[in-house]
């Protein structure tokens, strides 16, 4: 059976030809896509490694499959900086240790920028550790990481004050 | 020892600074490169099959019904897979730990490999090991403490903890006037690194390239390369990162070998990747322990007798026993010490070191034991830890390398406020009713250091290299070790190019014990050092040089130059003395290994104290860790920053040990029965709040050249009975079961 | 994964089509079937999915004050949706599973499964909501038939589900640490008619009312009300994850909190 599914990957429009309907996302990515930045840690929903943005919004890439992303909008780590210049989010989680062995990593970046753009958080701590709870960190950078989401929240709040004045 | 370089202390402008990951751009934007990442051309995708049973053979399985499965390439069984080269079953080496290569229907494990599927895609290949659908004739299986006979046990070494005895332990419970006799239990606990066990497998002839994580890089070349019947040097491992490791990827595993042998076979590259639930067998966990401890005391607190027994499950065909009654080796003064293991042989994949082996489980008996001494006597936690402090490691009589224990007790207290704790449990509570407690624990690690090499190089453009086979599994080699080597060289850190993570390089041994950075940063620093001498040497031979005839021992490095001491106008660039001679690079080597007239006269550990407050649901008994104060002497931190999130991973593993981690096994099959991460409890990001690290400072001469100590394990150790005594202050309930159980607290409530 | 044959239907009309083919299964955010097809616990021989049918989207409020939600409306939005007009269902969908999970399960999928750990069946059943469906209309009281069991006949599919927005209500869930599964949910609703008492997480039988409280609140509606009463930890789940008895004692205290809590 073949598949055509059209979708936008970080910005580019890709046809892909699907041989299997039981690709998911996270295979598409990692397997037939050349972009392995995004991490199996599980395959069952339950770490939240292979955390991407779908048309905005964070889902786990090991619960989706591929066919059903006919015209959607994929953001994945690779395609969150712009260049050289890396999203506010990256820069928080290195100042602030937000990591260890970088694993859990682009899962954990992708999920705090999808919280970040639910502005339910802002830059409260229990409302980050609680948003950011589906996103496993066996090194347990825990301290970092909220604390990066925190800065984050705070820099992009003010950057886009700056815009809107 | 030759290849061993002494040098003298110093303190360069790249140690001690608190500078971001070296390797953070890469793990930020996707683009550090783990071992599943890679996918060389003609890949095949490798998926084994898991025995759902823990005890019998294998009967049948339909191998025909899976290679019919298009894209299947190939199905191994113990029907088709020729003998590894070198024996499984033997253990030829440290670190060996026996596996299954398919050799015979025979199932010691749930979750051991019985079959392996090639396949085009990664979807065919599940799907393939899927068909095989094995049927079985099961055994009975034995699982857990009481599941079979304790044995004793016999030498002892790697794996096999034997008795140690100080002093006249009877003596010691007959002279106590007080003494408390608990048993407590720890469960089996899984490594469960987020990354899962992988290997790509690239042979060209009898060379084979592995993309996989390691550990210790060139230490498995040989292991790999006896089981594969090949020399060391034709192995090459690429590890730039792990995902994680705990211990559980310091030695070979059964699954990584077979993908690997798989690949040879076939004749096109494999890649093997577990799967989360295969996390639970084949690859490593801590055996579960019954530990005993009894503690006496005389009529003014002192210890007269600490007497720790401990019965570990390890597996039916291989030995390693979890060594937790050693935890009371080493920490306090007491009149008689005495650490005794046993063990027992259960259908369970083998047990292996997984961070602070031994000691995690060890300190959570004892520092809970402690407190119900303390409690018995009458006295503060803290104070009771006091009074039985070792100015000498107890039984041997050793001088500390240094030990800064009493400080750590203070700054910590100091920082959460111990002095207003009341005696009594169930005396505090919140504004939202919730029963507050606090509670204390000593932490306790070794600092040992293993034998590294390195090598070190000054470039014609006055930029150094250095390298080293190092492994970053998280606790940041890739920064700390550069920040040493950078000192070394006399440079400025962005002018340090550091090459690891590749078995071609020089041994820097194994990245585990919290020897890591003392080992493998003493090798770069001796390397540099070396190179450094060298160009001094030919600065001041140079007759053309601001240095000539100075004497090396005159003159220092610093910033690219080469300096007179105490005579500002005098130096010499890095650049200019080589382009003056000849403008070919100049390189040195390095060793490090202990000192060993300093390890033979001193005891060596890093040393902290850990204090929890905890708040319990009165209705609910649900318990949140809301501070967790630690505060660590742990020698020379190269890098605060790193150094503090390696402590407060290690607390975090604490608080997961006293309240989440436990692998529970259905009786009747043997298998893990919560073999997933929704059902093997870590901790979330909700469930970490008020954490706050204290480095205590510490000079030590003795420990390594660098003074050096640990720092990736020591923050488990004190921290799980801290929250159990915390919880002990909350409720009034002791529990000695761990992990602590909200039905266990509700029970003990009635 | 056994394979299957894929299809996305742009109606409620085409999806009931192709349902009617043997083995056909409906898909919804997956976050359940996938993994259950993963484990091949599952083997649909198309797969139908509703993620794409516009009419089957959406959160509104009826003129009979229920509040309305399309069969694949995703949790987050109903999170989102209903902050306003019904907070308490608001609370709980903000508080299924982790975010992302929130951001693909669906109202439709919850209940399509009834798993007796799920948060929407003690909404559902707590609210006395009506499940509609491309054939009829179910009222909750009938729809949930024990552990994964439900009324809904073969290849038939939930399109919308109305939830009468009461004048006083609460979720409490004690959720089981890693997975935010609830170990036990109690929706607690407060009707002129009545108060309402679901209980999810907690029976073998899956989801229930808990009758004696609803009457005793119904009389007082006052934590205190129900203060004395308990429930048998007969019949209730013992797992790993908690025994019988904690959860019969889960229910108590939960119970007290939500209307404490409400709204």
């Amino acid at each position: 059976m073949s598949l055509s599914i059209s979708l936008t990957v970080n910005g580019d429009r890709c046809d892909v030809d699907l041989d299997d309907p039981r690709v998911t996302l996270l295979d598409l990515l990692r397997e037939r896509m050349a972009l392995p930045g995004t991490k199996k840690g599980c395959d069952r929903g339950q770490c939240g490694a292979c955390t991407v943005l779908v048309n905005g919004r964070r889902i786990n890439s090991c619960l989706t499959l591929a066919v059903t992303l006919n015209g959607a909008e994929v953001t994945t780590i690779e395609g969150l900086a712009a260049g050289e210049d890396l999203h506010p989010v990256q820069t928080a989680f290195i100042e602030h240790d937000g990591f260890q062995c970088g694993y859990c990593t682009p899962g954990q970046i992708m999920s705090a920028v999808g919280l970040i753009a639910e502005g339910q958080a802002g830059d409260d701590a229990e409302r980050i550790r609680e948003g950011m709870s589906g996103n496993l960190c066996r090194c347990s950078a825990y301290h970092g990481i909220t604390e990066a989401v925190q800065d984050a929240a705070r820099r992009m709040a003010s950057a886009d004050e700056r815009k809107s004045a | 020892m030759p290849d061993t370089v002494q040098f003298p202390m110093r303190f360069g402008s790249s140690s001690g600074q608190p500078v971001t990951r070296r390797d953070g751009i890469a793990k930020v934007t996707g683009t550090a490169t783990f071992a599943a990442d890679n996918a060389p051309a003609n890949l095949l995708h490798a998926v084994y099959v898991s025995a759902a049973i823990a005890r019998g053979t294998v009967t049948s399985m339909d191998v025909e019904a899976a290679k019919a499965h298009p894209g299947v390439v190939e199905v191994y069984t113990p029907d088709n897979v020729p003998p590894l080269p070198g024996d499984a079953s033997s253990k030829p080496f440290m670190f060996a730990f026996r596996f299954e290569p398919l050799q015979d229907n025979s199932v010691r494990y749930a979750n051991q490999p019985i079959a392996l599927v090639l396949a085009e895609t990664l979807e065919a290949a599940t799907e393939g090991a899927r068909l095989l659908a094995p049927k079985y004739a099961a055994e009975t299986p034995r699982i857990g403490l009481d599941g079979n006979a304790p044995f004793e046990i016999e030498g002892g070494g790697f794996g096999l903890p034997g008795t140690t005895v100080h002093g006249d332990v009877e003596a010691g419970h007959a002279a106590a006037e007080a003494s408390v006799d608990l048993t407590y239990e720890t469960p089996e606990q899984y490594h469960n690194a987020m990354e899962m066990h992988a290997v790509v497998a690239e042979w060209d002839g009898d060379h084979v390239v592995l993309d996989v994580p390691s550990q210790a890089l060139v230490m498995s070349c040989a292991a790999y390369g006896y089981y594969l019947g090949i020399p060391a040097e034709n192995v090459t491992i690429r590890c730039p990162y792990l995902g994680g490791g705990f211990g559980s990827k310091a030695a070979l595993n059964g699954p990584t070998v077979l993908a690997i042998h798989a690949a040879r076979l076939i004749g096109r590259p494999v890649k093997l990747m577990l799967k989360r639930d295969q996390m639970f067998g084949p690859v490593f966990h801590r055996g579960a322990t019954r530990q005993r401890v009894r503690i006496g005391v005389d009529g003014d607190a002192r210890m007269t007798v600490l007497d720790h027994e401990s019965l570990a499950v390890t597996s039916s065909f291989d030995d390693f026993i979890e060594s937790a009654a050693n935890a009371s080796q080493g920490i306090y003064s007491a009149g008689a010490l005495r650490s005794a293991h046993k063990g027992v042989r259960a259908d369970v994949g083998t047990p292996g070191p997984m961070r602070a082996p031994g000691e995690a489980s060890g300190s959570a008996a004892l520092e809970s034991a402690m407190d119900e001494m303390a409690e018995k006597a009458g006295i503060d936690p803290l104070e009771f830890r006091l009074r039985n402090y070792a100015e000498t490691e107890p039984g041997s009589g050793k001088p500390y390398s240094s030990k800064a224990l009493r400080e750590c007790y203070a700054q910590g207290a100091e920082r959460f406020g111990w002095s207003r704790r009341p005696l009594a449990p169930r005396q505090m509570t919140d504004e939202n009713g919730m029963l507050v407690g606090w509670g204390m624990g000593t932490a306790l690690f070794a600092a040992p250091m293993f034998a590294a090499k390195a090598r070190a190089v000054i470039r014609p453009d006055g930029t150094g290299l250095v390298e080293t086979a190092a492994a970053d599994m998280g606790q940041g080699a890739w920064t700390v070790l550069a920040q040493i080597a950078a000192d070394s060289l006399g440079l400025p850190l962005d002018m340090v190019e550091f090459r690891s993570g590749a078995s071609t390089l020089p041994d820097a041994g194994v990245a585990g014990g919290s020897g890591h950075t003392a080992t493998a940063g003493g090798a770069l620093h001796a390397a540099g050092q070396d190179v450094v001498a060298r160009l001094a040497e030919m600065a001041t031979a140079d007759p053309d040089s601001p240095l000539h005839g100075a004497g090396n021992a005159t003159i220092v490095a610093r910033d690219g130059r080469f300096w007179v001491e105490g005579d500002d106008s005098r130096s010499d660039g890095f650049a200019d003395i080589l382009a003056r001679n000849g403008g070919a690079e100049i390189e040195g080597t390095g060793g490090a290994n202990r000192p060993q007239e300093a390890g033979a006269a001193h005891a060596m550990y890093a040393h902290g104290a850990v204090f929890a407050e905890v708040k319990v649901d009165p209705d609910l008994f649900q318990t949140r860790v809301t501070r967790l104060v630690g505060a660590f002497a742990a020698g020379r931190i190269i890098n605060p920053k790193l150094a503090e999130s390696q402590l407060m991973g290690g607390m975090i593993w604490g608080l997961s040990f006293a309240l989440h981690e436990e692998a529970k096994y259905d009786m009747r099959t043997g298998r893990v029965v919560n073999g997933d991460l929704a059902g093997y409890h870590v901790p979330v990001n909700a469930d970490v709040k008020g954490l706050e690290v204290i480095t205590v400072h510490e000079d030590d001469p003795y420990v390594n050249p660098l003074g050096i100590k640990g720092v990736g394990e020591i923050g488990i150790t004190g921290t799980v009975g801290a929250i159990a005594n915390a919880i002990w202050h909350a409720t009034g309930t002791r529990i000695r079961r761990f992990p602590v159980r909200i039905e266990d607290l509700l029970a003990g409530s009635r | 994964m056994y394979s299957f044959e894929f299809a996305r239907p742009g109606s409620i009309d085409e999806a009931v089509k192709a349902l009617k083919a043997e083995e056909a299964q409906a898909l919804g955010g997956g976050q359940t079937l996938i993994p259950t097809l993963k484990q091949r616990l599952a083997a649909p021989s198309v797969l139908v999915s509703l993620s794409g049918i516009a009419e089957m989207q959406g959160v509104c409020v009826s003129d009979d004050n229920a509040l309305c939600v399309g069969g694949a409306t995703p949790h987050a939005v109903v999170a989102k949706e209903a902050a306003k007009s019904f907070p308490a269902l608001a609370g709980m969908a903000s508080r299924i599973g982790d975010p992302a999970v929130r951001n693909r399960g669906t109202v439709g999928g919850s209940l399509a499964n009834n798993d007796p750990s799920a948060c929407y069946p003690a909404a559902a059943l707590g609210t006395g909501a009506t499940i509609k469906t491309n054939a009829r209309e179910i009222a909750a009281d009938d729809y949930f038939q024990g552990m994964f069991a439900t009324a809904l006949d073969e290849g038939e599919i939930i399109t919308e589900v109305r939830f009468p927005i009461p004048e006083k209500a609460n979720y409490q869930k004690f959720v089981q640490p890693a997975s935010r599964f609830a170990l036990v949910g109690v929706f607690v609703a407060k009707y002129a008619s009545g108060v309402r008492v679901a209980v999810t997480g907690a029976s073998e039988d899956g989801v229930f009312r808990w009758t004696e409280a609803e009457e005793a609140l119904s009389k007082d509606f006052s934590a205190k009300a129900v203060e004395g009463l308990k429930v048998s930890a007969d019949g209730m789940i013992s797992d790993l994850h908690g025994p019988a008895a904690y959860r019969a004692h889960l229910v108590g205290v939960l119970t007290g909190r939500a209307v404490n809590a409400a709204a």
